[in-house]
């Protein structure tokens, strides 16, 4: 017997988007050939501005498998190619990470990556996908920190000179959030 | 002493959010003020940043989320710098 599709693979709906399931190929294509030049978003990345290599950029870089890692094209409603992609990878225990990058810097400061991130948990939680999501986020990026607490995630732990920027030949700390099933359901039910 | 350090939260958000201070009620946070975005909350580190003249920990900026985490900062430092005026004295 087939197993059944994961619910991660639908496409989704939010208010300005939709998130188009995305395959091996085609992450690659929109991932690499957006990305890779954009030094500002590669440092964002992988902590380096410089382009990887195709090999490097599938080994690093591509989640899709459909099974455990799953990734979606943003694309507005109003028309036009995707401005962007997430990226969630499923970990034991019924945990998951995400990662949103939007390319198109038309969008950026019109609060994207939150109506992503929020659709993406609520669609994971509402279909039993997972019952936590893990996130680890440099301390300093503070846009990316109030995002996190803003869909009620919880900080849990810090990690001390964990990631190193080549660019500025820097350490920097990174800040671990982490949102529980019940904390979700609690604020969801308190929101209305 | 807490009330001290809640009318200097209330005011540095206030500062940073470009809002009177009669909009920061201490009860106010992310997710009751609405001028509080991502770019109001960075505003709000650089501005309490300022304000103390030091850098924060990973951990206090991950802490703040409302009036109350900026006032209990606020808390801490004037109970430090009091202690250390004491210890000068």
């Amino acid at each position: 017997m087939m197993a059944k599709p994961s619910p991660m693979l639908q496409l989704l709906e939010t208010e300005r988007f939709i998130l188009r399931p995305l395959g091996r190929v085609e992450a690659y294509r929109i991932g690499r050939g957006n990305w890779n030049h954009d030094p500002e978003i590669m440092r964002n990345l992988v902590h380096s501005s410089k382009p990887l290599d195709p090999w490097r950029w599938l080994r690093k870089m591509v989640w899709v498998n459909g099974r455990t890692r799953f990734s979606h094209a943003i694309v507005p409603k109003e028309g036009g190619a995707p401005i962007g992609i997430h990226g969630m990878t499923l970990q034991k225990y019924r945990s998951a990470s995400l990662v949103v990058a939007v390319h198109d810097r038309k969008w950026w400061g019109e609060k994207v990556v939150a109506e992503i991130r929020k659709a993406l948990i609520d669609h994971a939680f509402e279909n039993q996908v997972v019952d936590r999501f893990c996130c680890t986020v440099q301390a300093r990026n503070t846009a990316s920190v109030f995002n996190y607490k803003k869909l009620g995630f919880k900080h849990v732990g810090t990690l001390h000179r964990a990631q190193y920027d080549s660019v500025s030949g820097e350490l920097f700390d990174t800040v671990i959030f982490e949102l529980l099933r019940d904390d979700w359901e609690k604020r969801r039910s308190a929101n209305g | 002493m807490a009330d001290a350090a809640d009318l200097r939260a209330r005011r540095v958000i206030a500062n940073a959010l470009k809002c009177p201070l009669d909009a920061v009620s201490p009860d106010a946070g992310v997710d009751t003020l609405p001028q509080w975005d991502s770019i109001g909350h960075v505003n709000i580190i650089l501005e309490v940043e300022a304000d103390l003249g030091r850098k924060l920990s990973p951990e206090e900026i991950a802490g703040i989320g409302s009036v109350a985490d900026v006032a209990l900062l606020y808390e801490r430092h004037i109970a430090s710098t009091s202690y250390v005026q004491a210890g000068e004295n």
